[in-house]
């Protein structure tokens, strides 16, 4: 055995089962309890449950005898409408005994309902909403007047477009559904609400078009949700990893968008999106390896010019994978493989490099994905400067000092340059991984090693499955039908069906005849 | 215990990357490589193989980018380095023991044979060139009537490789008739012919000592049996293959003697017949040609006569080449027009009764030429100037000899 086993664990005392379960979440997993008639045991609960929160806000108003208990969250409320929709009708009621019944009538202006349980009661006042309890009723009212903070609606960053619809997701899902809303407005739009998160209760929305969707599909979201348990799901990727069917695959088996477009574009394909409180991307499933290299400016401009782009974007995903392992396979191992004159041209170039080309593409291709994330993650200002010191200045003396070759850094560059052409961010970061293990590949068995890791590659990738979807699926399970928006997009009337892999309910999307103009003349029959 | 699978999934990655990563594999890097271009192969007063080399210096290889470097410019793009050895691949196998870094010879693309080397044949070069995994099928063998040596020591400016000038010197006369371009492949297919004669190009070095493409060399079997000029390796062509491009050069009578007239052969087609007779065989070439005008006789008017005119002159001219050429050839013993395989490929049994006599009824061979070209074009201008000047002033006579009143 090359390794000894290990011993078990020192017992961690801080750990104790015990201690742990005073601290966890009592009001998870505990029976629901209704709420006290009484304002004072109500109040002596709420000081208890909410201790040391003191962003909670309470305030107990006199109405006429009638002692009205008021509890918000500040800073997730408009303050304004809790003045004008609540507080002021509150103190101004005519009558001098009410009820519940009463204020509800009364509180017209905000959205009111009812709760009845204590659990109900902490999870509206964490959503913002301010909570009414009157003296003498086991209901509360809930006054729908929450204003969590965040920014508006802004352009789309991480997917920008010159043509088409410009706007992206913020972090507010009931604005973000919106969003969507505004673009199939049909009662068909199906947005099922829930919660996950044991601390966070996040606010879900599963997202699909009934009478396209398959139910099954909706079905296996559910399930695969259901299992969730975590502490909190503020992120779409936590989300991602948690339902994800190849948790372990470098490639990504949901797509992830903050453009409203494109997530309708995919719920009328018959797929489902999943958004999240907080996130401002959407989460679409099932998903396949041709999506990630599609973008949204395809669809707004003509189809010829689509298909002049998408080849490209294709050139270059695979040029972003294979180009440094093929130049370092070319110059260590095949050499016999390139042209003569350009051999001659390379050998001079490498004449007096003092590392062999494999390290030397590893030193280049680790500078430049060092020189990438700094970029991202320095402030903008700095950001920029970074990148015109790291390409140009550290590029250019690392040429003139010797220590790298001119071709390695227009392939390394070429590489880096072919990865921006890719429309999805997190794809890319995959084949920035991916093409590390074809270098080391490439350096260890040349043009062979790279032929058998890529049939690895192409096997792996056949294999994948999103939400039961095949993961190449246009191509691997081959159909013509799907292929017309593949490496190409066929014109919007020759794309009369949904794609076939998602087993749509209604499969035909389009049933627009093809445009046949006239073949008459305008001066006349006959005449031209 | 999941954790422990990993560790051991690691640890063998580890070791296979390791065992890999070791003896080094068939890593060869591009700068341990001596990148060879040519080879040239001489034989010795004493019988020995002479080998050279010429290997690319990668410091002194014009780059775009090397003006800017400064430090070009130190000496000639290749080195030129010489063994001798009983055989070629024993000389060869000695560059590794002279010659820092190895050799590699997957690039090679040109083989010269030096004349003493070719007398003797060159068919001991044949196996090892087929042979050897790393020569590439298309390399040009090439003839030259001194020593392979100064041939591959000589400058082919504007190319800065000596080898990749003699290529491209060879692959221009290629472009009018593929016998020029003696790659591996095709004189090897000529030695294995039923005629056995491969034709080799001839390149030699001019007084100045720059290669010139002088014409091909004809073999007997693999043994040097005599050289063709260009204007013969025309001839020849036009016995063997189509041609495209070929100018033919014609004297003019009259005023013009001095100057003659050109006319390019766009293209021709040959076509030959066996023909067996009780007396023995006999061959009848068909070569049909469309030509342009590039030059017309001085005082030479544009008309149908001329055409006419010019277009006999060629054929005869052409018919007469084709003539000595096969004479040469005849009287040489060397069956460099593929004849015998014409005849193989028309009646193999035939051939096979006669295939031992053929060198000599190759000689009393009858060949029989039809030649028929037609001159279709005038290229830009039709008339000659000094036909068309005129001190009265008078407008030039307009298209094929018609005078514009």
């Amino acid at each position: 055995m090359l390794f000894k086993k290990r011993g078990t664990k020192t017992k961690d005392l801080g750990n104790h089962p015990e201690r742990i379960a005073g601290l966890v979440d009592t009001s998870y997993g505990r029976p629901d309890e209704p709420l006290p008639s009484r304002v004072e045991g109500l109040r002596a609960w709420i000081e208890a449950e909410w201790q040391h929160c003191d962003d909670l806000l309470l305030r107990e108003v006199d109405v006429h005898g009638t002692r009205v208990l008021l509890l918000w969250i500040r800073g997730m409320v408009d303050q304004a409408r809790v003045e004008e929709g609540v507080l002021n009708p509150v103190s101004t009621l005519p009558k001098r005994r009410t009820d519940i019944g009463h204020l509800e009538s009364v509180l017209h202006t905000v959205h009111v309902r009812r709760v009845k349980t204590r659990q109900e009661l902490n999870a509206a006042v964490s959503d913002g909403q301010v909570v009414l309890c009157i003296d003498g009723s086991k209901e509360a009212l809930i006054l729908d007047v929450s204003q969590p903070p965040g920014r508006t609606i802004e352009k789309a960053e991480i997917e920008p477009t010159i043509l088409g619809p410009q706007e992206g997701f913020v972090e507010n899902l009931e604005l973000n559904i919106a969003l969507l809303r505004k673009r199939i407005r049909s009662p068909r739009f199906k947005v099922e609400s829930m919660r996950i998160g044991v601390y966070s209760k996040t606010n879900l929305c599963i997202l699909y078009i009934e009478g396209i969707t398959k139910p099954a599909l909706v079905e296996e979201a559910h399930q695969r949700l259901r299992k969730i348990s975590i502490d909190a799901v503020n992120d779409i990727n936590k989300l991602r990893e948690l339902i994800s069917d190849a948790p372990y695959t470098l490639f990504p088996t949901s797509e992830e968008t903050e453009r409203p477009d494109r997530v309708v574009a995919g719920l009328l394909q018959g797929r489902i999106g999943f958004m999240l409180d907080g996130a401002p991307t959407c989460l679409k499933v099932p998903t396949q390896f041709i999506h990630f290299l599609t973008a949204a400016e395809d669809y707004y401009m003509h189809f010829t010019l689509t298909l002049f782009i998408r080849v490209l974007r294709h050139v270059a995903y695979w040029a972003s994978l294979l180009l440094p392992s093929l130049y370092v396979a070319l110059l260590s191992f095949n050499q016999d493989l390139m042209p003569t004159p350009l051999l001659v041209t390379v050998a001079s170039q490498h004449r007096g490099i003092p590392f062999p080309t494999i390290l030397e593409a590893l030193l280049m291709m680790g500078a430049f994905e060092v020189l990438r994330e700094a970029g991202t993650r320095l402030p903008r200002a700095v950001g920029q400067s970074v990148s015109i010191v790291g390409t140009l200045i550290v590029g250019d003396a690392a040429v003139r000092a010797g220590l790298v070759s001119p071709g390695m850094v227009i392939v390394v560059a070429g590489t880096g340059v072919a990865s921006f052409a890719l429309p999805a961010y997190g794809f890319v970061n995959s084949s920035r991984i991916i093409q590390f293990l074809f270098v080391g590949i490439a350096g260890l068995a040349g043009l062979v090693g790279i032929v058998v890791f890529g049939l690895i590659i192409v096997t792996h990738l056949v294999s994948l499955r999103s939400f039961g979807v095949p993961y190449m699926a246009p191509i691997a399970p081959f159909s013509w039908q799907d292929i017309k928006d593949s490496f190409f997009r066929a014109p919007w009337f020759a794309n009369t069906k949904r794609p076939g892999q998602y087993e749509t309910l209604d499969s035909v999307s389009n049933r627009t005849p093809a445009p046949r103009p006239p073949n008459k003349s305008h001066l006349g029959e006959g005449k031209r | 215990m999941r954790w422990s699978m990993l560790r051991k999934v690691v640890a063998a990655f580890v070791v296979s990357l390791g065992s890999l990563l070791l003896p080094g594999c068939d890593i060869k890097e591009v700068d341990d490589l001596n990148v060879v271009l040519a080879l040239g192969i001489d034989q010795t007063d004493n019988g020995l193989v002479r080998v050279t080399a010429q290997i690319v210096n990668p410091a002194a290889v014009p780059s775009a980018g090397a003006s800017e470097s400064g430090n070009g410019a130190t000496g000639r793009a290749f080195i030129v380095r010489v063994e001798t050895g009983s055989s070629i691949e024993e000389a060869v196998e000695k560059f590794n023991q002279e010659v820092p870094h190895q050799m590699y010879l997957a690039h090679n693309t040109l083989v010269v044979f030096g004349n003493a080397y070719a007398q003797h044949g060159i068919e001991r070069a044949f196996d090892y060139l087929e042979r050897d995994r790393y020569y590439r099928r298309n390399e040009l063998l090439v003839v030259t009537s001194g020593t392979a040596e100064d041939l591959l020591s000589a400058s082919t400016i504007p190319d800065p490789l000596n080898a990749m000038g003699i290529r491209a010197l060879v692959q221009q006369t290629g472009k009018m008739f593929r016998i020029a371009n003696s790659e591996q492949q095709e004189v090897m297919q000529e030695y294995l012919s039923p005629s056995q004669a491969p034709v080799v190009s001839l390149v030699d070095l001019d007084p100045a000592n720059h290669p010139v493409m002088k014409g091909v060399a004809v073999f007997r079997g693999a043994k040097l049996a005599d050289t063709l000029t260009l204007d013969e390796t025309k001839a020849l062509a036009w016995l063997l293959e189509n041609t495209r491009q070929v100018e033919i050069h014609l004297p003019c009578d009259g005023r013009g003697s001095n100057v003659g007239t050109t006319v390019r052969l766009i293209g021709s087609n040959t076509q030959v017949v066996p023909q067996f007779r009780k007396n023995g065989v006999s061959f009848l070439v068909t070569v049909r040609a469309e030509a342009e005008i590039e030059r017309l006789c001085p005082y030479e008017r544009m008309s149908e006569k001329t055409y006419k005119e010019l277009e006999k002159k060629t054929a005869e001219y052409m018919e007469r080449e084709i003539q000595a050429v096969v004479a040469k050839l005849q009287s040489d013993g060397v069956d460099a027009s593929q004849f015998g395989t014409r005849l193989f490929t028309k009646n193999p049994r035939y051939w096979r009764q006669i295939s031992q006599s053929w060198p000599d009824d190759f000689a009393k061979a009858q060949v029989t030429c039809n030649v028929r070209v037609h001159v279709f074009r005038s290229s830009l201008s039709s008339g000659t100037p000094e036909s068309t000047v005129s001190q009265s002033g008078l407008a030039p006579p307009a298209g094929r000899g018609v005078t514009v009143p």
